[in-house]
């Protein structure tokens, strides 16, 4: 019996001693050139595994995980779902971890926070000082402070805010649930006017003409998809363009580098047509090609297209680089659902 | 004594050409449970946990415990949160939970939550694994759990009162009132369960890695089950049970977010009256229960309420006998009529399922024994599903010590109203998992010295699941129920139990090792990765081990729960590491005449692992738990 025992004991204090072997990430061994790439990488809601990839164009290196590797292993959090960077400094909204986190673009080095926020999507810089932050569940637009990384004020809106755009000192937030643009003065931070659109806007661009576009998804309920292109000025919207059937489905919208060229993805591939176009083309640019195309991203600086692909959520997605002409160049492996693609200056 | 014989043949009959009527109504669904077959006395496909190994103070719910002491694996939340079972590799709704052969099995989602199932209320526990779930109902494609209140008639009056005093405010309280005679037996019990869980852990996902306790993470259970038993006749008794059952769950938050009130509410009655009559060789049992089972949802920061209801009348309708003097046949027939009311994104539904099974299996010859069995499953508008299966024994020596058992079949599992009609995501047209299984299996009893006896028991299981449903991304933006092509698993099982007898010293050593085993084994996109590679949250290695020492009125415990990675990507890229825990409890009684009182103090987690069951939960250091128990009565 003493023997039993003691074989008994000696195992499960071996097993309980083990330690798992902890993964040594080196920190990050690129150096963070003004023309780097960096991949946003939600990760699954609720799973904590959001993260970012630095991609440089031109050696086509790729390295994930920045962020955790310059942090001592520390996450970025919960679904990073935008970024922006006002000087050296990128300040990354993490949706599900109700916090917008500032870190050092030379070095991915975190410095902070600014919390709490409820749900926050998106960042709109107004200035140096003074941002917009967009929630998802919240019936008010926050205004922040970037020096003090605080939160100043909100103004109210009526649920779910997610895109914004900034031309002049009008601020275009599109509210997604009652499918309405809001327009704002950044200056008096205050509600100029109400557009009305199509069901679900969510993404907004602006074009060479000061003109906005906005994509409207149709939500759930078999409603057509449509773009929108909103005059900055009059504050009405000039032209619609809507699929034709409901099963065609409108997501993400993006400019080429002139800001004459509308790109947006559908569920055929990623569709492009000039802003003065009258009807929306039926032919993809890019092709589907059996990917779970997620979203995408056109650098300002030469109108390469990275396009992302999400696989099925819960393993490590691809970003597709392809030149304006839509030839593919690269393609390489990033994190859990790549969400966007944001370009440091 | 013919009568409920022919009268339980006559309803077979009906519901098997009802069960072959197409129903226009693609909505109803009828599920039948069928035959239950005496399980092999060797069987090392059907596991049984007593209440003995249902009581340890260490485990509160049958999930904890079938943690501890079965090839299963549990994905738990925590203590007390939600945990749901994996068998064979087979997800959470593949795997059935029955009460007394009634379905628990939530209809909307298809699985059954095990921390809202006190081991306290149930007598027994069996696992079923593979195709012996067959015989309850399909849909059990990695198997089956069975929770079974007993009934004796003799004359007693027994009291069990037990108090538990815990790290995190943890209070348990448990009432047992067991009285009656030989013609009547009242078994009464109350349950009541509170904890704050707030225990601290270092929060790897913030700055500076800060030492923080678990918010939001209050719990409160209660529940009361009351059981009355008459015997008609020397052969023959029926019984009624009630089961309530409350639980208030706040839901932590992640360790890489912040608190806030979510909280989970779920209340559930379960009515279930049954007539058993004994024949000189055979056995009727007829049974209808009514489950009410109601969630509320909570989320404070998306301001989401919902409210989901389902009912559930089920009849069962058991028939066992022996033919011809070798051979022993079982019948089974289950119904089952779903009704679903929801508030937010299935609209109202109702379902129907009719099912049967029937049985022939030979005794013993020539230390030969086999079984051929068939299960019918019949949803109205949807065509009849049969799922054959076979079983082969050879008995090694004439005292059945040793054997040798080989299982092949088939079984099928039909889609949750969740994944045809949830919306949006929801696929009408999706096709049922259906799976093909063969196992081998092997038990061999030995007895040493008069005083040491060994049992040691392996399976090897192979199965195919064609058609899986998996949730997928669409380009729409959600998720959306798509059959797979497939999806393979594999794996072993071992058990071993030694035990020895020695004047004062009596000492126990459990062990169950599992290797699982299951692949997907189709690219759903162009750059899948996950072709060939585990599904997340089935760990490959999980070993779990019990030694108990008894010596004169003391006794101690050691349980160890060794988890093997679990890949959290389907590409297999991450994975949570391996976690071992150990946990000692000391006990000493008193006898007073009749009465016993124990004391018992458990040490959990005893070499205060850090660890996460599921990526970013903080789960508990060392922490422990106090018993009071108290035995009167006869």
């Amino acid at each position: 019996m003493k023997r039993i025992v003691f074989v008994f004991i000696l195992v499960i204090s071996f097993l309980a001693c083990k330690k798992e072997k902890e993964a040594q990430a080196p920190t990050s061994s690129q150096v963070i050139q003004a023309s780097s790439i960096i991949v946003l990488n939600e990760g699954n809601f609720q799973w904590g595994n959001a993260s970012l990839s630095l991609y440089n164009p031109n050696t086509k290196v790729v390295e994930n995980d920045v962020f955790l590797r310059n942090n001592n292993q520390l996450p970025i959090g919960d679904v990073v779902q935008s970024m922006i960077q006002v000087g050296d400094l990128g300040y990354v909204v993490v949706n599900n971890s109700n916090k917008i986190r500032v870190i050092d673009l030379n070095n991915f080095h975190s410095l902070g926070s600014i919390e709490p926020f409820n749900s926050p999507r998106y960042i709109l810089p107004i200035h140096q000082n003074k941002a917009y932050v967009s929630d998802l569940y919240e019936d008010k637009l926050y205004v922040v402070d970037l020096v003090n990384r605080s939160i100043l004020k909100t103004i109210p809106t009526h649920g779910w805010t997610e895109e914004m755009v900034l031309v002049g000192d009008k601020a275009f937030v599109s509210q997604v649930d009652s499918s309405q643009v809001l327009v704002f003065d950044v200056v008096k931070d205050s509600l100029l006017k109400v557009i009305s659109t199509n069901t679900s806007p969510q993404c907004l661009e602006v074009d060479v003409n000061q003109n906005v576009w906005v994509s409207c998804t149709g939500g759930l309920n078999s409603n057509l998809a449509s773009l929108h292109q909103i005059d900055s000025d009059s504050l009405v919207i000039r032209k619609t363009l809507e699929q034709s059937s409901s099963s065609d489905f409108i997501g993400e919208i993006e400019l080429n580098a002139t800001a004459d060229e509308i790109y947006y993805l559908t569920n055929e591939g990623i569709m492009k047509m000039n802003i003065q176009q009258t009807s929306l083309p039926t032919t993809p640019f890019i092709p589907h090609n059996n990917r779970n195309l997620y979203g995408f991203s056109i650098n300002p600086l030469n109108n390469d297209i990275y396009l992302i692909d999400a696989v099925d959520y819960q393993q490590k997605g691809y970003v597709y680089r392809y030149l304006a002409d839509g030839s593919l160049v690269d393609q390489f492996q990033v994190g859990i659902i790549p969400g966007d693609v944001f370009f440091k200056n | 004594m013919k009568r409920p014989l022919i009268l339980a043949f006559c309803l077979c009959k009906i519901f098997v050409l009802l069960g072959q009527i197409q129903i226009g109504d693609t909505i109803k669904l009828r599920e039948v449970k069928v035959v239950e077959f005496q399980p092999s006395k060797n069987s090392s496909q059907i596991q049984t946990l007593d209440s003995l190994q249902l009581q340890s103070p260490t485990y509160k719910d049958l999930g904890e415990s079938l943690q501890q002491n079965a090839n299963v694996f549990v994905k738990s939340y925590g203590s007390g949160s939600t945990a749901t079972i994996s068998l064979r590799g087979a997800n959470a709704s593949q795997t059935q939970v029955y009460w007394n052969g009634i379905s628990l099995n939530s209809s909307l989602y298809g699985s059954a939550d095990l921390a809202l199932f006190p081991t306290f209320f149930i007598d027994n526990a069996h696992v079923d694994y593979g195709l012996n779930s067959l015989k309850y109902g399909s849909g059990g494609l990695g198997g089956a759990v069975r929770m079974e209140n007993k009934v004796q008639f003799k004359k007693r009056f027994r009291v069990n009162l037990i108090q538990d005093f815990g790290s995190f405010n943890q209070r348990n309280s448990a009432l047992k009132i067991i009285g009656g005679n030989t013609k009547w037996q009242n078994e009464t019990k109350l349950f009541y369960r509170t904890a704050k869980h707030n225990y601290s852990y270092k929060n790897l996902a913030k700055e500076g890695f800060p030492k923080e306790n678990v918010e939001n993470a209050h719990l409160d259970q209660n529940g009361f089950m009351q059981s009355i038993s008459y015997r008609l006749k020397e052969q023959t008794w029926i019984s009624g049970n009630y089961w309530y059952y409350y639980s208030n769950r706040n839901l932590p938050p992640l360790m890489t977010g912040t608190a806030f009130t979510e909280q989970q509410e779920d209340i559930s009655h379960k009515g279930l009256l049954s007539f058993h009559h004994y024949f000189n060789e055979s056995k009727l049992t007829v049974s209808a229960a009514i489950i009410n089972d109601e969630l509320h949802y909570t989320n404070e920061r998306s301001r989401t309420e919902s409210d989901n209801m389902t009912t559930s009348y089920q009849s069962i309708i058991d028939y066992q006998s022996t033919l011809l003097k070798i051979l022993k046949w079982n019948s089974r027939l289950n119904t089952n009529h779903t009704h679903l009311k929801t508030q937010n994104s299935i609209e109202d539904k109702q379902r129907e399922e009719i099912s049967t099974f029937h049985q022939v299996s030979t005794k013993t010859i020539n230390h030969w024994q086999a079984k051929v069995s068939f299960r019918q499953l019949s949803i109205p508008g949807k065509q009849h599903f049969w799922t054959p299966s076979f079983g082969l024994n050879y008995f090694i020596d004439s005292l059945e010590n040793a054997s040798v058992q080989l299982n092949l079949g088939q079984n099928v599992k039909y889609p949750s109203l969740n994944d045809l009609y949830q919306s949006p995501g929801g696929n009408a047209f999706l096709n049922e998992e259906k799976s093909n299984q063969i196992s081998l299996s092997t038990v061999v009893k030995k007895k040493f010295k008069e005083e040491i006896d060994l049992q040691l028991s392996v399976s090897a299981f192979y199965a195919d699941i064609e058609d899986y449903i998996l949730w997928q991304p669409t380009a729409f933006g959600y998720w959306e129920a798509r059959n797979i092509k497939a999806v393979e698993t594999k794996g072993v099982e071992v058990r071993a139990t030694i035990e020895r007898a020695y004047e004062h010293i009596k000492w126990q050593l459990k062990s169950n090792y599992t290797y699982t085993s299951s692949l997907k084994k189709e690219k759903s996109f162009v750059n899948d990765q996950s072709l060939n590679k585990q599904l997340i949250y089935v760990p490959e290695h999980q070993l779990n081990s019990s030694l108990v020492i008894k010596w004169k009125t003391y006794t101690m415990q050691a349980q160890n729960h060794f988890v093997g990675a679990r890949y959290t990507t389907t590409d297999n890229s991450s994975f949570l590491p391996h976690y071992n825990l150990l946990d000692l409890t000391l006990s000493k009684e008193w006898m007073f005449k009749k009465q016993i009182l124990q004391l018992s103090f458990s040490t959990l987690n005893l070499f205060n692992t850090s660890y996460q069951a599921i990526q970013w939960r903080p789960m508990p250091g060392r922490n422990y738990l106090l018993r009071l128990s108290l035995m009167l009565g006869s």
